[in-house]
């Protein structure tokens, strides 16, 4: 789920190597998000070949070759455009952590958008709601209900919240943890 | 030079570089910076922020049961400072309509009586017994006239304290985290009841309240940081949810 956009995301703040990337993600949004390291591999190369990076192999003493990447003007769009639009909400806590960290100035209006985008789908619910009275209609409305106005409640928090959320400083890699239930960056 | 027709109304509720200011010991706390806001007739506005952000001062002044340090309110028409004591509270007794979070329904009285007794100065008790009877039917409280505040269950008491500030038809309705003391139903059963009333009544909505879920509602959320206007937005109606496919 748009692993792509969270690579551009995280490379629009400057290059990295893939490592580093995993790590930001992993230290980030683990143990709730899970991203396969192979996968991110696998997306870079694609975004290599898309013309969304470019990559320069670094020398390394001890170790072997390092491939830093950095965004083309087209990755870059990809990336601004993906930290300024509201959509989709499933990747909001990927989106709104991966703003935290490469493009803090976006974060708060990120937050506001994605706020505005649950308040219209919320009301939109209301109104149907109010206009079905069939079969399990309304009680499979009154679940939407309640997740939207949990993300709009999670999202309040984080607005109140943001000079604090922004001066947080960089999470490390974490040990892998249970990850029964979590979701996947893929 | 002459100017065309305005396109838009008269607002409703007009505030222009309105501060309030208390004072606190030797200091001085802003509860209200320098705010501007304009409300059209029929408008639902939701006022948000955390707390402390102004919202019930925002409410108390629009009510004019508090009085701005600086700048001008108009109140469909009237502006607030020009008005005494007295015809002040004429003014929001026939135009403005308040609920709070806690009805403070009075307890020897029935919800009929509870829904009349503020008005009687200005109306005659019989027609104000019958208006209250037609409002609390309407909010489906018909089997609950003659009942104590005590035998109502919380989300009863609110709708009592709704029919309360809805009785004479006012033209506007302030409302202060009118969902605060309730549990999630009942909240979802309040906002459903206030955007009925609001669209047959024509009633100008204020909300204020912490709860984004609530202020929803509304058809601007306009959010209040440290006493002054952060953000002013429409809530559009949006595609509800991404509609899952069974296969």
């Amino acid at each position: 789920m748009g692993l792509q956009e969270a690579l551009a995301g995280l490379l629009s703040a400057g290059p990295a190597h893939g490592y580093q990337l995993f790590s930001m993600l992993e230290g980030e949004l683990g143990p709730g998000w899970q991203t396969r390291q192979s996968q991110l591999y696998l997306t870079l190369a694609r975004m290599e070949r898309d013309g969304l990076v470019s990559g320069r192999r670094i020398r390394q003493l001890a170790l072997p070759d390092r491939q830093v990447l950095e965004l083309t003007p087209k990755g870059r769009a990809l990336a601004d455009r993906w930290l300024t639009s509201a959509e989709p909400l499933p990747e909001m806590v990927v989106k709104l952590a991966v703003a935290r960290l490469a493009r803090p100035e976006l974060f708060e209006d990120l937050a506001a958008a994605i706020s505005d985008e649950i308040a219209g789908r919320l009301k939109t619910l209301r109104q149907l709601s109010g206009s079905t009275r069939i079969g399990f209609q309304q009680q499979a409305l009154a679940l939407e209900i309640a997740r939207r106005q949990a993300e709009i409640r999670w999202l309040s928090s984080i607005r109140d919240e943001t000079s604090a959320i922004l001066a947080q400083p960089r999470a490390q890699r974490r040990g892998r943890q249970d990850e029964q239930g979590s979701e996947r960056l893929a | 030079m002459s100017r065309g027709p305005s396109v838009l109304p008269e607002p409703a509720i007009e505030l222009r570089g309105v501060s309030r200011v208390y004072p606190s010991g030797s200091e001085r706390v802003s509860a209200l910076r320098d705010v501007d806001l304009i409300i059209y007739p029929g408008e639902a506005v939701a006022v948000t922020g955390p707390s402390g952000s102004g919202k019930t001062t925002l409410l108390n002044l629009i009510a004019g049961l508090d009085h701005p340090t600086s700048g001008d309110i108009r109140v469909v028409g009237q502006k607030l400072g020009e008005l005494s004591e007295g015809k002040l509270t004429a003014f929001r007794a026939k135009s403005i309509g308040l609920v709070f979070q806690e009805p403070h329904l009075l307890p020897g009285l029935s919800a009929i009586e509870n829904v009349a007794v503020a008005r009687l100065p200005w109306g005659r008790r019989s027609e104000l017994m019958k208006e209250a009877r037609k409002l609390l039917e309407a909010l489906d409280l018909g089997q609950r006239l003659d009942h104590p505040p005590s035998r109502l269950s919380a989300g009863e008491r609110q709708r009592v304290g709704l029919a309360r500030a809805l009785l004479g038809q006012p033209q506007i309705l302030l409302a202060d985290e009118p969902t605060g003391n309730l549990d999630s139903r009942t909240t979802e059963g309040m906002i459903a009841l206030l955007t009925e009333l609001r669209e047959e009544m024509r009633i100008t909505l204020v909300i204020a309240t912490h709860d984004l879920a609530v202020a929803a509602m509304g058809q601007r959320i306009v959010r209040l940081i440290g006493g002054s206007i952060e953000s002013d937005r429409s809530v559009p109606l949006l595609r509800p949810v991404d509609t899952q496919t069974l296969d």
